[in-house]
């Protein structure tokens, strides 16, 4: 997975890592190169900054404590991207109340709509609602895919889910939003 | 501040240098360990090491001191034990050889112990 610059040598950063003297700076230069991209990965599940902003911090925090675990058996961005990926999911279980499924139609466009940090139209907000009302796996694959545009083989090695399933959960994603789409014109 | 890094749009913000200070607060939020001290390789003297060869000699030679003289003095309280042996066949011939009753006996056994 991309990350920022590509000035960034990651075997050099692992090899810091390693290093007493030398880990604080190797990690500074992970959040550098990947800090913006996990952030929009982050709030394009769960919309609000405030939350996404604390998740991101959770996310650091834990690579940071397990570090010592990380042996380069998968690239940094992986590693990365499934801590995120758990603590959104985690913090998504937790508030449920806050933006799910269950809320009335129109509620989520409408709460989006009124945050300082959303500039898009109503029809963006409807479309963030459609992907709201996904479960969490669909909504997963479809922000990956559609946002962040990676690869179903970076998917793949981020949630280990085979290529055939990440491929089918998007197509079935993409129908759901079509149809509530659909249903508001 | 708009994300502007992929090509299909999302419509969120973020705070104006949200990013810029994102590193700094991070990195200000880490717990750091306290480095632990690594402890000197001691080196030894050769004076120092024949006191240390010293030491272990006398105490291997107190323990096979003591050894000895446990083990010995096992040996001669076994063989007491075996002297005062008797069998059950020598103490009923005894009983049978001499002329007293079992009240008797009771009352000797008694009045002894």
């Amino acid at each position: 997975m991309k990350g920022k610059s590509s000035k960034f040598d990651e075997k050099a950063i692992i090899a810091q890592l390693g290093n007493e003297n030398t880990r604080e700076a190797a990690f500074s230069a992970i959040i550098r190169q990947y800090g913006e991209q996990l952030y929009w990965h982050i709030r394009q599940m769960v919309f609000s900054h405030d939350d996404s902003n604390d998740i991101l911090q959770n996310t650091f925090l834990k690579a940071w404590s397990n570090i010592d675990k990380f042996r380069g058996e998968a690239q940094l961005s992986t590693w990365l991207y499934r801590i995120a990926i758990n603590e959104t999911l985690t913090f998504l279980s937790k508030n449920r109340n806050t933006i799910s499924i269950d809320s009335p139609e129109g509620e989520i466009a409408f709460q989006l709509e009124s945050d300082p940090y959303f500039d898009g139209d109503h029809s963006d907000a409807l479309l963030q609602e459609a992907i709201a009302r996904l479960p969490e796996k669909q909504r997963l694959v479809f922000t990956m895919k559609y946002f962040q545009e990676l690869k179903y083989e970076e998917i793949s090695q981020i949630s280990g889910t085979s290529v055939g399933a990440l491929k089918a959960s998007y197509h079935i994603a993409v129908k759901k939003i079509e149809e509530f789409l659909a249903g508001k014109d | 501040m708009k994300q502007d890094n992929n090509k299909n749009r999302c419509p969120f913000t973020v705070p104006e240098g949200y990013f810029d200070n994102l590193e700094g607060n991070i990195m200000n939020m880490l717990p750091r360990t306290a480095a632990v001290p690594q402890k000197k390789a001691r080196t030894l003297t050769f004076t120092k090491r024949l006191q240390h060869i010293a030491y272990a000699a006398t105490i291997a030679a107190v323990f096979f001191l003591g050894s000895y003289i446990l083990f010995t003095s096992n040996s001669k309280s076994e063989t007491v034990a075996t002297d005062d042996y008797y069998s059950n066949e020598y103490i009923d011939e005894m009983l049978n050889s001499y002329p007293i009753d079992d009240y008797t006996f009771y009352c000797y056994v008694t009045e002894n112990y």
